[in-house]
């Protein structure tokens, strides 16, 4: 009797274990095919491969479905259903859906604003690394929003986010350096940070990069480097840099301007 | 009722419909460049070839020639404009293009088979023209929209849209403000940079 339950529960046991092996692969291949779907633009699709699998609790879907439900593809608008599904794949520790549902608690877009649930979710996702929310969480410190204002945190989470490679994390964290805000004031350090964000081609950095050439701030002053990197964010046009091509270029002389401008065409012809 | 959610599904319907009636196509310059935007619009909801985020590229690009960003932008900051330093105000105007730019983007695929028609037009002042639409609706009664169109060196652009005559830049202007009275002006940059800071859908397991 009790062999035949043992048995019975062996069964049990090994065709559940098949039943999840067969499943799992399905189950990845409805993701699959949704996303191609989405990719497509058939939101109808997307959304029947996807729906069954964010009811079966699959962050990624639930995750999924609440993007569509916020951008009104394949369905109406409806940032509560929206909020849902992001509250609930947060809970399961998805870190999209941590980073967009502080949005929406920063946003207020669709449901009450709400600063102090938005700090909450950005740490959950800050803490697990994720870049965005890293740097969105460093600038509630900077301003004091849901949180008091705190410099030195909002240094320490820009700083995060700057070296998981956050492009506009980096160009902060020039500036912060620049202004000694929650750091020891180094130019050095910014244009370190600078430099990496211009790299990138962020025009703002390009351009703050562009003035500590020009003044010799943290590097050997050099016009020509000043005046190249201020070209680059100019063309960007950042209004800031089309002034300040003008100011830079007024004291230089034609054969300076022209390495500048040669600098320029060389980095845009992939020779940097 | 979100007036401003109703006004951006009108902005839409504005651009994706083209069935003016025949009066409006044999008027002015205004509906001519409200016709072009429209066809535009529609051009690319329809072309499914392309991938979705080429479509949304080339409906963001759409929506920042048609309507006057900067403007407008400088007009819902009301005189908290003045207070702002440069660094504020750049920073602002990025973000209140994008965050206008994306509400609108985010409705590719949302229309509904509303139907759009041109009543008249008027001049308002020295430099605008009121486009007046009525907007027939499969789920409702109709809706009445004014566009607010301004040629500035040769370019028209839409710089309001007033909706059973209740302005979308006004209402957003005192919306703003109040924003401001609470956070400053960074908080309201931040505020508005989360609408679009948001990620869309992905493949990434987490």
């Amino acid at each position: 009797m009790r062999a035949g339950k043992l048995l019975l529960a062996g069964i049990r046991a090994t065709l559940l274990c098949l039943a999840l092996a067969l499943a799992a692969p399905a189950a990845r291949a409805d993701f699959e095919s949704g996303w191609q779907a989405y990719q497509r633009g058939d939101f109808s699709t997307a959304l029947d491969e996807w729906a069954p699998l964010a009811e079966a609790g699959d962050s990624r879907a639930m995750f999924n479905l609440g993007t569509m439900y916020d951008e009104g593809k394949g369905v109406a608008r409806d940032l509560k259903r929206a909020t849902e599904l992001w509250s609930a794949a947060a809970e399961n520790g998805y870190m999209r859906a941590q980073h967009n549902l502080a949005h929406v608690f920063i946003s207020g877009d669709g449901i009450e604003r709400n600063l102090e649930r938005a700090v909450h979710w950005l740490h959950e996702a800050a803490h697990q690394g994720f870049g965005k929310s890293q740097y969105t969480l460093g600038k509630m410190f900077s301003y004091g929003l849901g949180v008091p204002r705190d410099q030195v945190r909002a240094f320490d989470w820009i700083q995060k986010a700057a070296q998981s490679g956050n492009v506009r994390a980096e160009y902060n964290l020039g500036k912060m350096y620049r202004d000694g805000m929650g750091a020891e004031a180094s130019f050095e350090n910014a244009v370190l940070w600078y430099r990496r964000a211009a790299d990138q081609g962020y025009a703002k950095a390009q351009a703050s990069l562009a003035r500590r050439y020009a003044a010799g701030e943290g590097v050997k002053q050099d016009m020509v480097e000043a005046l190249f990197w201020m070209i680059m964010a100019a063309d960007q046009n950042l209004p800031r840099a089309v002034a300040g091509r003008e100011e830079i270029s007024a004291g230089m002389s034609a054969a300076e301007i022209d390495a500048a401008e040669e600098r320029v065409r060389a980095w845009k012809a992939g020779s940097n | 009722m979100n007036i401003r959610r109703i006004i951006f599904s009108l902005a839409l319907i504005l651009l994706v419909h083209s069935g003016w009636s025949q009066a409006a196509q044999a008027a002015n310059e205004a509906s001519g460049f409200v016709q072009n935007l429209s066809d535009q619009a529609m051009g690319v909801l329809q072309d499914d070839s392309g991938s979705l985020a080429q479509r949304e590229t080339q409906f963001r690009i759409i929506l920042v020639e048609g309507f006057d960003l900067k403007l407008i932008g400088r007009f819902v900051l009301g005189g908290y404009w003045r207070k702002a330093n440069e660094d504020q105000r750049e920073n602002y105007l990025r973000a209140f293009g994008e965050f206008i730019v994306r509400k609108y983007s985010a409705m590719l695929g949302g229309y509904a088979g509303e139907k759009m028609t041109v009543v008249s037009e008027q001049a308002a002042g020295e430099k605008d023209i009121i486009v007046r639409t009525r907007i027939d609706r499969p789920s409702g009664p109709p809706i009445e929209a004014d566009w607010r169109v301004r040629g500035q060196g040769g370019t028209l652009r839409i710089i309001d849209v007033m909706v059973e005559g209740i302005s979308m830049a006004v209402t957003q202007r005192a919306e703003f403000r109040s924003v401001v009275r609470r956070h400053g002006i960074d908080g309201l940059i931040q505020i508005l940079d989360a609408q679009s800071s948001k990620l869309s859908a992905t493949a990434a397991a987490n």
